[in-house]
């Protein structure tokens, strides 16, 4: 039978701690140059006056993030209240054991909407990042600035023979 | 050590099949892979069945979007692929449409001319949370870029459905649900309209049957490790698979095709849900079978005497693939070179997994007539 190598991991150490630290630079360092190069990008496309739509465009991408965070919201809130109503119900926990499980229940779920919420916030933004840097790259580059005309070659020429 | 359970499952035979009646549908990741497959070999296939999938090679949308090739590619997938802000952040047909073109110059899939015969039923539901409408039009104009008539192709996008593929079965989730297993009510069988499309040509396959109320076969397992032995660590396909063969498919009356059904994510028949990172083994699902034996496929392939084959992803999370939601390869999982990952031609893992299936139970795979079996 055939063997394969196992993939090579990236930045492995033999200490996990080591590990998750340099992951989550690596991470953080993608994303500081993604966001160097939307703004950079931004700025060229936005100075340029040829992309009228631009703007346009770029506030359908906001707005699109805005109703996104607006379901999500509700949807936090719905979970919140679910939340509260199990919180409220004691009845039935009637021995020791069913009423400790029921109080750290209260506690991990409420870890757990937490937990849950930051990861829709971090995914939101991410979304965000990366479609806005992708829309960025596919815009044509802006027009080369007016430079220098192109010398008359009938007019040197005639400067020339007057001149002579 | 082999497990005992699995020696239970016989090799997969072959069956008597008509040519040029071979198709494929799939969900999700499923469809994308759909996509992916019928592309690499078009020559085999008449059509496809795409419920809220993606077009080729879309994860290579924007490269730029991480130093790391295989994390630009996740990037793509996610937020590109899966859920793009507003359309112009979602793939681009046309680009795509001129990638195909450059794979099947370079030979790594088959002619995309053989489309213009295909037929093509894409689907997505306007509730959908996971893979967003905007995306699964642009596989609809890709297919259009393509070559595929306009006639030939179904779009349907007028259903509240969230992502999932719609049965009639009252147990199902409602149909705006966008949550496994993912087969949402919808008040019909959207396999049956997507079989019903590609196989309406009646000039071409006959007139066709109402879906069986009943079975008159069984489903058979099938040790599907035969097709992928030599690549058993990256790809990431389950020990078994599934396949249905009506009664009346004999050496006398063979199948009018062969159709494939792939599975999305989380529906493998082996899947294990993770909670908090931890594989939740005491309450394992069984989504996998449900879409085997609950989405129609197989009552109307009993009534059109046709074959359906259900190969099996298995969810895995190892060094050698990340891949725990246990969805089809259409980002690069099972590819060696992360930098140019292969999972879209016809040399990759599960592609190549997927059609040597298809040539051992048409027979294409042994040319001289042998172990027929009804």
């Amino acid at each position: 039978m055939m063997t394969f190598p196992a993939r090579p991991r990236q930045s492995r150490t033999h200490i996990p701690s080591l590990d998750r630290a340099v992951k989550a630079s690596m991470l953080q360092a993608a994303r500081l140059q993604r966001l160097t190069s939307a703004a950079t990008a931004a700025t060229q496309l936005f100075a340029s006056p040829a992309y009228s739509t631009a703007w346009e465009e770029c506030w359908n991408i906001g707005d699109a993030a805005r109703r996104r965070l607006e379901r999500l919201q509700s949807g936090w809130v719905y979970n919140w209240f679910t939340w509260l109503e199990y919180c409220s119900q004691i009845e039935g926990a009637g021995t020791v054991s069913k009423f400790s499980e029921r109080e750290v229940n209260i506690v991990n779920q409420a870890l757990q909407l937490v937990s849950e919420q930051s990861v829709d916030v971090l995914t939101l933004v991410e979304n965000l990042e990366i479609d806005v840097l992708y829309w960025l790259s596919r815009r044509p580059p802006p027009p080369p600035p007016p430079g220098p005309t192109e010398p008359d070659v009938e007019s040197i020429t005639a400067m020339r023979a007057v001149t002579a | 050590m082999p497990d005992a359970r699995h020696a239970k499952a016989g090799p997969l035979q072959r069956y008597g099949v008509a040519p040029g009646g071979n198709s494929v549908s799939g969900l999700s990741s499923g469809a994308f892979m759909t996509v992916q497959l019928q592309l690499a070999h078009s020559a085999s296939f008449i059509g496809a069945g795409v419920i809220a999938g993606g077009p080729f090679r879309s994860v290579e949308s924007f490269r730029g979007a991480s130093l790391l090739a295989e994390d630009a590619y996740i990037l793509n997938a996610e937020f590109i692929c899966m859920a793009p802000l507003t359309p112009e952040t979602g793939p681009d047909a046309s680009r795509l449409a001129a990638l195909a073109r450059a794979t099947a110059a370079e030979g790594r899939i088959d002619p995309l001319h053989n489309l213009k015969d295909h037929r093509v039923y894409v689907f997505t539901g306007w509730e959908d949370k996971v893979v967003h409408a905007s995306v699964v039009r642009a596989t609809r104009d890709f297919y259009r870029e393509l070559g595929v008539p306009e006639a030939a192709i179904r779009f349907v996008d007028d259903q509240p459905a969230g992502h999932s593929i719609l049965t009639d079965n009252p147990e199902d989730l409602p149909i705006t649900a966008n949550r496994p297993p993912y087969i949402n009510f919808g008040g019909y069988m959207q396999s049956h309209r997507i079989l019903d499309h590609i196989y309406g040509d009646e000039s071409v396959h006959g007139p066709l049957n109402p879906a069986s109320a009943t079975l008159s076969s069984q489903l058979v397992r099938f040790d599907q490790t035969e097709f992928f032995a030599d690549y058993e660590a990256r790809a990431s396909m389950g020990p078994l698979g599934f396949i249905y063969v009506p009664a009346s498919v004999t050496p006398d009356n063979p199948a009018r095709g062969v159709h494939i059904v792939l599975h999305g994510c989380k529906q493998g028949y082996s899947y294990v849900d993770f909670v908090n990172g931890r594989a939740d083994l005491a309450n394992r699902v069984t989504y996998g079978s449900r879409y085997v034996t609950s989405t129609g496929y197989n009552r109307w392939a009993d009534a059109n005497n046709l074959i359906v084959l259900y190969p099996q992803i298995e969810a895995r999370d190892d060094t050698a693939v990340q891949n725990p939601a246990g969805c089809w390869d259409w980002w690069g999982y099972s590819s060696l070179d992360r930098d140019a990952p292969d999972y879209y031609s016809k040399d990759a893992i599960q592609i190549r997994a997927v059609h040597a299936m298809l040539a051992r139970i048409s027979g294409a795979d042994q040319p001289a007539l042998g172990r027929v079996t009804a």
